[in-house]
């Protein structure tokens, strides 16, 4: 069962991002659900297994999409370590949770065009405030609106620390 | 091996997290062709159901009014084909006679597609036909609706599509009314913009803008996007020229490549077959 749990959460939001994400995108930004998923399991579970379950999301990320193995393996490693190591010190209201999403994703995006545009990482200004930065604002609103649904359906955010929020 | 273990011990999270980078870096210097083509291909015909299912609703909606559509297109491409057939002998006689090249048609070689990425930032399709068919880099894709993308990576039994909705993948258009030639570039979703039009031009909403052929990949005349909004850019010098693709990049079940060149007669579309088949609906349709 507690592995299951994870395997569940990966099926349901990478559906959501291939099926929900495109169709809520407002022109070129959409939220990226994967972030959220990673995000929430790094708050809840702390570093090592916050950066295990990036790396196996990222890594069934990278399987779908040909081009850069380990790409999205590397960015949502450190993306779920990060998120357990905030999780261990921080208590998850609303706010802080929008600024940690957003802080998330638009980190992710950083991280992740660097690597994509080596050495040509000039060119990956333009993309990181037309479309990484308004992302990240749309994935924060999305990270808290699947954090305050899954908060109805009865499930706990707990961090790393133990608090709660309901 | 015991300071290994009281490094471990003390640093654990940092140590998974260093062990996770160098995986991935590991991952990203394997050689491309080596990059588990199997086992990609595998995962992506797992991802599909729940890429198929989340368009289920939508399709099933829509396949009633889209068959009645279809069946009407048909009877009328049916007749028009019978023109055009009639127009083709005519044309290449003439150009027989004035000693051009003769002309040409592409083999098509459909496909289904097995994958598609989940990742916001690149777009990219899978599908199930590699080089053992026939298939090569740069070929370009279409669908019913018009062109794709082209094939960016090509392995024995399955290929990559780099689509059309990718910030890398500009297409050399013409206006299929005026001949006013431009660069199709994406923005979001099916949406684009034909550049480097003068504003002196004759562009207009409507317009059907088709592949130009220039650059040599993409072959002439196939239609790319339609346009839907013509204004004068913000420099005053040119056009600033809003089109829409017919394709619905995020649907996409099957695609067809275009691979060798091969003489009009020999093309699939004046198969004995296919003419039996439309005879075949025009008679129903005519029935009912």
């Amino acid at each position: 069962m507690k592995v299951l749990g994870p395997i569940i959460g990966i099926l349901v939001y990478l559906t959501l991002q291939a099926a929900v994400a495109q169709r809520i995108a407002i022109g070129s930004v959409a939220p990226d659900f994967v972030v959220v998923c990673v995000v929430l399991f790094g708050l809840q579970r702390g570093p090592i297994l916050g950066s295990l379950f990036g790396f196996v999301v990222g890594l069934v990320v990278d399987l779908g999409n040909p081009g850069f193995l380990g790409l999205n393996a590397l960015t949502k490693s450190v993306l779920g370590y990060g998120a357990g190591r905030l999780g261990a010190a921080t208590s998850p209201g609303v706010i802080v949770l929008f600024v940690v999403f957003f802080v998330a994703a638009f980190a992710h995006d950083i991280l992740y065009l660097i690597v994509f545009m080596w050495p040509h990482v000039g060119s990956a200004f333009v993309t990181l405030f037309t479309v990484a930065l308004p992302s990240a604002l749309y994935t924060a609103v999305a990270g808290i609106l699947v954090e305050r649904l899954l908060a109805l359906l009865g499930a706990r955010v707990v961090t790393a620390r133990g608090q709660t929020r309901q | 091996m015991h300071l290994f273990e009281a490094v471990f011990e003390k640093h654990r999270d940092r140590t998974v997290l260093a062990i996770l980078i160098v995986l991935s870096l590991g991952l990203m210097a394997l050689p491309e062709p080596v990059q588990l083509e199997a086992g990609r291909s595998a995962l992506a015909r797992l991802m599909l159901p729940a890429q198929r299912a989340a368009t289920f609703v939508d399709d099933y909606r829509h396949v009633r009014s889209e068959n009645e559509r279809l069946r009407r297109m048909v009877a009328t491409l049916a007749l028009e084909r019978e023109r055009l057939l009639q127009f083709r002998d005519e044309r290449e006689r003439l150009r027989r006679l004035a000693e051009f090249k003769e002309e040409q048609t592409r083999k098509l070689v459909a496909a289904e597609v097995v994958g598609r990425d989940f990742d916001r930032l690149q777009a990219n399709l899978v599908i199930d036909k590699g080089s053992a068919e026939g298939l090569r880099e740069k070929m370009p894709v279409f669908s019913y609706g018009g062109l794709v993308g082209s094939l960016s990576r090509v392995f024995l039994t399955t290929s990559w599509v780099e689509l059309l909705s990718s910030k890398n993948h500009p297409v050399s258009c013409i206006d299929k009314r005026s001949r006013v030639v431009g660069v199709l570039e994406w923005r979001y979703r099916n949406f684009f913009e034909l550049r480097h039009v003068a504003a002196s031009e004759d562009v207009v909403a409507g317009d059907t803008l088709l592949t130009s052929g220039f650059g040599g990949t993409i072959p002439k005349g196939y239609v790319a996007a339609i346009v839907t909004r013509v204004s004068p850019a913000s420099d005053g010098l040119s056009l600033r020229i809003d089109a829409r693709s017919p394709v619905n990049f995020m649907g996409l079940e099957e695609v067809f490549v275009m691979t060798e060149e091969i003489p009009w007669d020999r093309s699939l579309f004046y198969e004995n077959a296919d003419t039996a088949l439309m005879r075949d609906v025009l008679m129903r349709k005519s029935r009912r």
